[in-house]
């Protein structure tokens, strides 16, 4: 797969624009790695959110017995 | 390529590689602040504020700041009323897959002028991240940091903060160092998420005394302070604005002249300013001498590109005070506990600088329209973005602690958020010494039991 869309830089240089993988821009391409950065930016951040809630919640069973006075 | 390009796209790169001090010193700043069981919580919020509001600028807020000049909706006129930047927006600038957002032969500034935009996001986030720590969780921390340096800020930039906003274009909004687009919207949006966070358990006692919990290394936090101090000379030199007519000259970000010269005054002598000021008026208490320090140059960065060096001094002396004041009644009347006091560090006195611009320099020419700035005006912009950090701050916290998703449990906050988190000590080297927590009578004593009755109250 080409995924660098220049046969040369002739082209990018005499028109002074983009010249980056998919690009240069405003092409199905471009919009489609985008979104698909978007996705793992969010899927990152929910990804951060369910694990933390799981570790807060064991730990609070876990020492719901000590600051409870069950324990210690 | 002619040398003014080279000139401003290396100004702008260093910028903002100076600029990554300032978030080297908010975490080491805060993880001195926290107690020794909550370390690494604390730093972790600093980093992952990189990794998601980096995403969020680039694909969202990039784009809001060049189309949201005139208010809430995208505007695309350039026919004089709308302001002047709003016409970059027609073009597809800023929206992540044009081709100035990469490589780009023709382009050799839009990378590094966003960069330093980003970077000012960041520090959005790290001056919320301060007031919230040692009990909310570090993923309603990022969801939080998310809005603001992706979207909340950037409106304020919009507005208040570029040659077409609302704010600056029709009221002579006058910003130049984002006392109130960045310092004042960080400060009040945390105080937002303040009043849904709630304070750390044990901060109050029953009769409504204010407890202190002692830093684990202070001299890391005021280290830590030095250190964003140091990044501050590359914030201030990265408000500056190169266009192909002014370089290698300045603009301030209105596109009236200003020279690098004038802001290292202002921000030396408010420094200077701040840190007596907040000595004297905290009678030598090292956190609030070189918070200060800080105060003292939130005040004066409105208005950095034009006030007189001694009004400089004199304004950070009596702001710094002024932050001291204001932060402890915080701290000690309202009862909201702010770890760091950034809410009147940064919030209060973001928006005190705003205003001291309306009675400072009434009468200067802001922006291409030359409007010129009153109190007036100052207090409009003061206004608008005040209630849209409040509001917004307010809201999505609202929504995570609706979602029981803001806050730590009750018994890992007591525990340390650390074992809960990350399962070890991080600082395996050293012996632990008991935490003591000093009483509102000034009484020193062990925390454990004092932790553990304020937990017992909760239920």
């Amino acid at each position: 797969m080409n995924s660098f869309p220049y046969d040369s830089w002739e082209e990018a240089l005499e028109a002074g624009t983009g010249y980056f993988t998919f690009g240069p821009g405003q092409n199905f391409a471009s919009v489609l790695i985008a979104l698909i950065a978007i996705v793992i930016s969010v899927y990152s951040i929910v990804t951060v959110t369910r694990r933390e809630n799981d570790l807060f919640n064991e730990s609070a069973e876990r020492l719901s017995g000590k600051y409870n006075g069950e324990e210690g | 390529m002619d040398t003014a390009t080279v000139f401003t796209e290396s100004y702008y790169y260093f910028t903002v590689a100076i600029m990554w001090l300032l978030h080297v010193g908010f975490m080491t700043y805060e993880a001195g602040v926290s107690r020794r069981k909550n370390i690494m919580s604390t730093a972790m919020k600093n980093i992952m504020t990189i990794a998601v509001v980096t995403p969020t600028f680039y694909y969202l807020g990039w784009w809001v700041y060049f189309c949201m000049q005139e208010g809430f909706l995208p505007t695309t006129s350039a026919d004089g009323s709308a302001g002047s930047g709003a016409y970059f927006c027609g073009d597809g600038y800023g929206v992540p897959w044009d081709a100035t957002m990469g490589p780009n032969l023709g382009d050799n500034i839009s990378g590094v002028f966003w960069a330093a935009f980003v970077l000012f996001s960041w520090t959005t986030g790290s001056i919320m991240s301060g007031s919230v720590l040692e009990r909310i969780r570090i993923s309603a921390y990022l969801w939080l940091t998310a809005l603001m340096g992706g979207l909340v800020w950037v409106l304020a930039a919009a507005w208040g903060w570029s040659s077409g906003g609302w704010l600056s274009f029709h009221f002579g909004y006058h910003d130049f160092a984002a006392s109130g687009v960045v310092h004042g919207i960080a400060g009040i949006f945390a105080l937002g998420v303040l009043f849904n966070l709630g304070p750390r358990i044990g901060r109050y006692d029953r009769n409504g005394g204010t407890r202190v919990f002692k830093p684990h290394n202070l001299h890391l936090t005021l280290m830590g302070l030095m250190i964003i101090f140091t990044g501050f000379y590359a914030f201030y030199a990265a408000c500056l604005a190169i266009t192909a007519d002014s370089a290698p000259g300045w603009l301030n970000i209105y596109f009236n002249p200003a020279t690098l010269s004038a802001i290292t005054f202002t921000i030396t002598m408010g420094f200077a300013g701040g840190f007596a000021g907040g000595y004297i008026f905290a009678k030598g208490d090292p956190f609030w001498t070189l918070s200060g320090g800080l105060a003292g140059v939130v005040a004066v960065s409105a208005g950095a590109d034009i006030y007189n060096p001694s009004l400089v001094l004199i304004l950070a002396f009596f702001s710094a005070g002024l932050a001291y004041k204001v932060g402890t009644w915080i701290e000690q009347n309202a009862r909201i506990d702010d770890a760091v006091g950034a809410v009147a560090v940064h919030g209060v006195m973001g928006f005190w600088g705003v205003m001291l611009v309306g009675i400072f320099a009434g009468g200067y020419p802001t922006g291409l329209a030359g409007v010129k700035t009153t109190f007036l005006g100052q207090l409009v912009g003061a206004a608008a973005l005040f209630a849209l950090a409040f509001l917004t701050g307010y809201g999505a916290s609202w929504i995570l602690k609706k979602l029981n998703l803001l806050r730590v449990p009750p018994e890992v906050e007591v525990e340390g958020l650390d074992m809960s988190e990350f399962e070890t000590d991080f600082y395996p080297e050293f012996g632990r010494a008991e935490e003591t927590i000093i009483n509102a009578d000034g009484t020193e004593e062990p925390s454990a039991a004092v932790l553990r009755a304020a937990y017992a109250d909760l239920k």
